[in-house]
């Protein structure tokens, strides 16, 4: 579709874009950037998908809008409402925040105009846009599974993928540092919304059947392990807000939880270097059935990975009594 | 303008927009909002790029993933530590339950 003259839809969904990121960026409150942040999200999902890109737009739904948008909006509504009163900004010039305004929006147009150049004379000039699309085709056979995006992220440039699950661990041990040492959590407040708390034992196992699903899935068509993690994670994290979700009790559990996935991508990496005389490489009679099982504990690991990162934003500080 | 071009502009303008508001922004979460969506612009990029042949690009789509999935990574980071900065600013000195005295 790159050489087709743009369309109405594509002119419309980019504009829209734009004037998201925009009013996200330019929001005077904070609830209202996350809001158009959220907005901007799903935008973005259309916008994948549009591309022909399914994979992204589930992770975006997913990850980029949903995990993080959680995230977002219990900063938002947990914290103060604003980081400091707008006047109390120390050196702060009468008359400075509209010349800011206006030398910032000439510096994104020039900067902006300036990459847009950039890009498009790069991708006018581009000899082969025919990319890696035809080498992974060409290597399905031997892929184990049969969706090509499954097969770059678990087979063919597994290493990425292993590094990208080690940042997400480093990303826990980073938060959870910030917690110091245990303190005990104060008991969940006993009123919780009766329709909150039927609602989430309702949608609790319908989430994990679609996370299983949408692992599943994506051994031959869009999903896989970091989308089904995310909806792993969405189920918690709503579990959670009605005082159903993992406790203090339940921490062996999530270190286990944590840690089994990237040690099973390690031990099939080393099995590779055994068996394969290479490190990750995985025979193309097992690949499958490998990709598969280190999909299933990975999932369960980014799942519960995104839920701490959740649950430690807004368990850092015992409150006064 | 082929598709691809436009794109690419769309791209350049939320880089663009991102990245002036990611330099100028007081508040942090407004930082950490300009980060994700300068993130946004760069997958847009890798996205657009991958369009270009059919079926699209596999391994620029496993990239945008790893770029996702890295960016709510660091997105949690920034914001449990915004929390924490904005909790020690709030109540100087009077955090008794760890004693760990982080000003503000």
């Amino acid at each position: 579709m790159g050489d087709d003259p743009v369309g109405l839809l594509d002119v419309l969904l980019g504009l829209a874009v734009v004037a998201g990121a925009a009013t996200a960026l330019t929001a005077r409150r904070r609830m209202g950037a996350v809001v158009s942040f959220l907005v901007l999200g799903v935008l973005l999902a259309v916008l994948w998908s549009r591309l022909g890109a399914p994979d992204v737009a589930l992770a975006e739904a997913a990850i980029g809008t949903g995990v993080t948008g959680a995230l977002f909006v219990d900063a938002v509504t947990r914290g103060p409402p604003a980081a400091r009163p707008p006047g109390a900004v120390p050196g702060a010039v009468p008359g400075a925040g509209a010349r800011a305004g206006v030398s910032g929006a000439l510096a994104a147009v020039l900067l902006g105009a300036g990459l847009g150049t950039a890009f498009a004379g790069a991708a006018g000039a581009g000899a082969a846009p025919g990319g890696l699309t035809g080498q992974v085709l060409g290597r399905m056979d031997v892929a184990g599974v049969e969706h090509p995006v499954s097969a770059v992220l678990l087979n063919f440039r597994s290493y990425d993928t292993l590094l990208e699950v080690v940042v997400l661990f480093v990303a826990v041990l980073s938060v959870t540092a910030t917690l110091g040492e245990e303190r005990p959590r104060h008991p969940a407040p006993a009123a919780r919304a009766a329709t909150l708390v039927w609602f989430c034992r309702v949608m609790a196992p319908v989430l994990v059947l679609v996370a299983a699903w949408v692992l599943f899935a994506g051994s031959d068509r869009p999903g896989g392990a970091f989308q089904s993690g995310a909806v792993l994670a969405g189920a918690l994290i709503l579990m959670d807000t009605a005082g159903l979700g993992p406790g203090p009790d339940h921490g062996r559990l999530l270190r286990v939880a944590l840690v089994v996935g990237p040690a099973a991508f390690l031990v099939v990496a080393a099995g590779g270097l055994v068996a394969e005389g290479e490190w990750l490489a995985l025979d193309p009679v097992w690949a499958g059935g490998l990709i598969v099982a280190v999909e299933t504990l990975l999932a369960l690991s980014i799942g519960v990975a995104l839920t701490v990162v959740f649950l430690a934003l807004g368990r850092g500080r015992v409150s006064p009594p | 303008m082929s598709t691809l071009e436009w794109y690419l502009w769309v791209a350049a303008a939320l880089l663009g927009l991102a990245c002036v508001r990611l330099l100028l922004a007081r508040d942090p979460l407004v930082r950490l909002i300009a980060i994700n969506v300068a993130g946004s612009g760069s997958l847009l990029v890798l996205v657009a790029l991958a369009a270009r042949t059919d079926p699209p690009d596999p391994v620029l789509h496993a990239l945008v993933l790893t770029g996702i999935v890295i960016t709510v990574a660091f997105t949690g980071v920034g914001l449990v530590l915004l929390r924490r900065a904005e909790e020690a600013a709030e109540a100087p000195g009077e955090d008794g339950a760890a004693g760990n005295g982080e000003g503000p």
